[in-house]
């Protein structure tokens, strides 16, 4: 279990919270700052001593105030953070739900959990700590989870399009990819073709092929 | 050269106007300083008998006062012109000199009378004896008095005596000699005693005529009038031609030499062709050569005057010409300039205007560009109120009567509460992401495609085509804010009304413009309900970026949008 945290947050009552949950999990050796550029002192201080924190709880927007700040948002200090000590547990506490905002965090600034504040934020808390100190396993609330894995958008490109016109003029599957061999357009598989057939009737709700041109015509698509 | 007896009217005439005129004009402009001064300079030449330079300076003078309109100083300097003319044997000249003057002469004086007088003596020196007398009964008429008269009777009584009217000009001498005045002028007493006594001669009077001839001669040496001698040594030798060729010829030789210490050059030649006609010695041919020499160069001398005049005339007005035609071309220069200075004033109130204008048209742009600004952020504002009323206060409500109504101690209700808080946390969450900050860097496409997908749900399919072929590095951020703006407000009235299971947006790209393309199977609605839906608002949006959006749909029959933007 981790010895010494450090927790930023400009909201008191969720500094509470947090503060709560450590004791819970019986952590005391906690401080907390209001502002990143403090945070990122203390850390800096803590390491000049010999005496660095183990985890660094991190929310990721902070209001403004009458105090110039250098580091303004939970984003830019994490990053810091981890270029200063590289073997810190960095957990991103925050009700961004953006999935690219949550990714670039785990790709830049190699953080170590994503919790997402909201109904179930302190059992997430208290599971991504316990997760974060026995391995080096990443933590990802289950609500924002989705971003950190494979696309789940609905895109097509101009090669469905032209599959789908092919299909609408009555050119079948075989000859749609000899066509597309001689043209040299790839990928021209069968398998491929097939593939990405069954994605487009996926996507557009259609139970076979006919149905699926009908609808991309409706769609305006071709 | 001088001719007799007109010589000391002339100057009694020119000393008198002199006075005139000084006290006539007395607008002292430079110009008619100018001509004063030429005048004065002309009568000093014309006393040291500088002629042509006299008659330059008078002719100058003239043109001065013609300028400044002083009729008085032009027809002084016109008569003095004639009389030098007139001294110089050039009498057609002095007449049209002399005509010169007559527009100015208004009324009658001093002036008219000369004038006549001198119209008088050139007619007369032509030999145009009637008209002679009538001009000098013209300038009878003009003078006032017996003094200033008497001139002119003896000049009508010399014509007829030209015209063998010897009794007529005997009755006008007659009448001079019978006037008191006349004694108290010697000279003309003297010359009108010769005249007389001449006439009688003529006459067939021998007797009286020599008496009288006699008398005026005596009177005239008695007071040093040789000038006037001359013409009485000149009578005295033709009374004697006939009769005593040897006194005829001591007269004519008398006449000779004082003509010749005058210069007076017609007394000469008469007083030699008398001694030529007297003698028939070997002095005649003397006197033949010497007459025929001095008449030679009188002729010559007189032809040159008269071209002479003529030239400075001539040359005085084309002076004048020139000079006009000069103030015509400044004046014509000065007119371009100030054509030119209109010109610019012109161009110069134009280009001001022009400014003028731009600034107001400027100014107008920019309010309304503020006011369409202020009008969205209201829009935004209204939107945003809206949202909040909808969605959480009607929760908020239920939420607030659940925990007044329901026992929390029980562990249901708690956890009832605590869903339906999470609801209302997740829905401001919503509505905070749905007006937060667009990130206009390289995560622009990924975000708006982000947002979506968010839209995705087990009922619905967003479908999303080329979002990443535009490139959107060369989209002004403010347009990329306000797609992503419309996009959403799209999609959020998507899911609330439409019920739609697909929906395809596609983006398309050229150089210049940027297409996208709504398109949904939803309930769609009736064609005139589609602005009230408060579709206005994304009209605002896209018009503000000079873009335009077309909403089409009917009902069961989706709804299609098309926006287009300049990039």
């Amino acid at each position: 279990m981790f010895k010494k945290v450090i927790i930023a947050e400009d909201l008191d009552g969720i500094n509470l919270a947090i503060e709560q949950t450590l004791k819970d999990l019986e952590i005391v050796n906690f401080q907390n700052s209001k502002y990143c550029d403090d945070a990122f002192l203390k850390i800096r201080k803590a390491i000049l001593d010999n005496e660095p924190y183990d985890l660094l709880i991190s929310d990721l927007s902070f209001k403004k105030d009458h105090r110039d700040v250098q580091i303004t948002c939970g984003d830019e200090l994490v990053e810091k953070v981890r270029e200063l000590q590289s073997n810190i547990k960095i957990i991103a506490y925050s009700v961004e739900d953006k999935s690219h905002r949550i990714k670039s965090l785990f790709d830049n600034a190699d953080i170590d959990g994503f919790v997402l504040k909201g109904r179930n934020s302190i059992e997430d808390l208290k599971k991504a700590i316990h997760i974060t100190s026995t391995s080096d396993q990443k933590f990802i609330s289950y609500e924002v989870a989705s971003a950190l894995q494979e696309k789940s958008n609905f895109e097509i490109d101009d090669l469905d399009i032209q599959i789908l016109k092919h299909l609408s003029s009555g050119t079948s599957q075989d000859e749609i990819i000899q066509i597309f061999k001689d043209l040299g357009i790839k990928p021209n598989s069968k398998s491929a073709m097939e593939k990405r057939l069954s994605k487009l009737k996926d996507f557009f709700k259609a139970n076979n092929t006919v149905h699926l041109v009908s609808i991309a015509k409706d769609m305006g698509i071709i | 050269m001088l001719r007799s007896p007109f010589f000391c009217f002339i100057f009694f005439l020119l000393f008198l106007s002199c006075k005139e005129t000084k006290t006539l004009s007395g607008n002292s402009t430079s110009v008619s300083e100018e001509g004063y001064l030429l005048r004065e300079k002309g009568i000093f030449n014309f006393k040291n008998k500088n002629f042509n330079s006299a008659f330059y300076n008078f002719n100058k003078s003239k043109m001065a006062f013609e300028t400044t309109k002083d009729s008085s100083n032009i027809v002084y300097n016109l008569i003095q012109m004639a009389s030098i003319q007139q001294i110089n044997g050039d009498y057609y000249g002095s007449k049209e000199t002399l005509t010169e003057t007559l527009p100015y002469v208004k009324n009658r004086d001093v002036y008219s009378a000369a004038i006549n007088n001198f119209f008088g003596i050139a007619d007369k020196e032509l030999s145009l004896y009637n008209d002679a007398i009538s001009n000098y009964k013209e300038a009878l008429k003009d003078c006032k008095d017996e003094i200033s008269k008497q001139p002119s009777l003896n000049n009508i009584a010399v014509v007829y005596i030209h015209q063998k009217k010897y009794n007529e000009a005997i009755k006008v001498l007659v009448s001079i000699l019978n006037q008191k005045s006349i004694n108290k002028n010697p000279s003309r007493k003297a010359r009108v005693l010769d005249n007389l006594g001449f006439a009688y001669f003529k006459d067939g009077l021998t007797e009286k005529g020599l008496s009288l001839m006699n008398e005026g001669y005596q009177l005239r040496k008695q007071i040093a009038d040789f000038y006037g001698s001359i013409e009485s040594n000149l009578h005295l030798a033709e009374f004697y031609l006939k009769t005593d060729s040897k006194k005829s010829n001591q007269y004519a030789q008398a006449a000779y030499e004082i003509a010749t210490r005058f210069n007076s050059v017609d007394e000469r030649l008469k007083a030699l062709s008398f001694l030529i006609s007297n003698d028939s010695g070997n002095k005649n041919v003397q006197y033949a050569q010497k007459y025929v020499t001095i008449n030679d160069s009188i002729i010559k001398v007189r032809n040159n005057f008269k071209n002479k005049f003529a030239k400075i005339k001539y040359d005085s007005k084309k002076e004048k010409d020139e000079n006009q035609k000069l103030r015509l071309e400044k004046a014509e220069n000065l007119l371009s300039i100030q054509e030119q200075k209109y010109q610019k004033v012109v161009a110069g109130i134009g280009v001001i205007f022009l400014i003028i204008v731009i600034f107001i048209l400027i100014r107008y742009y920019k309010n309304r560009g503020r006011i369409e600004k202020i009008k969205t952020a209201y829009d935004t504002e209204t939107r945003i109120a809206k949202d909040i009323h909808d969605e959480l206060a009607n929760d908020v409500f239920h939420a607030m009567t659940f925990t007044q109504t329901q026992p929390l101690t029980s562990e249901n209700t708690k956890e009832t509460l605590v869903q339906k808080l999470d609801n209302i946390y997740s829905r401001v969450r919503r509505i905070s992401q749905e007006n937060s900050t667009i990130d206009v860097t390289s995560n622009y496409a990924a975000n708006l495609k982000e947002m979506l997908s968010t839209y995705n749900s087990e009922t619905t399919n967003v479908i999303i085509n080329n979002i990443e072929k535009v490139n959107w590095e060369l989209v002004d951020n403010i347009k990329k804010v306000t797609i992503h703006r419309i996009l959403q407000e799209l999609m959020v009235n998507m899911k609330k009304h439409s019920h739609a299971s697909l929906v395809v947006v596609k983006f398309e790209s050229n150089g210049k413009m940027l297409f996208i393309d709504y398109t949904d199977n939803g309930k769609g609605c009736e064609k005139d309900q589609i602005i009230k839906n408060g579709l206005q608002n994304m009209e605002n949006r896209i018009l503000a970026i000079k873009g335009t959006i077309t909403f089409d749909s009917e009902p069961d029959k989706g709804f299609k949008v098309k926006i287009t933007l300049p990039k």
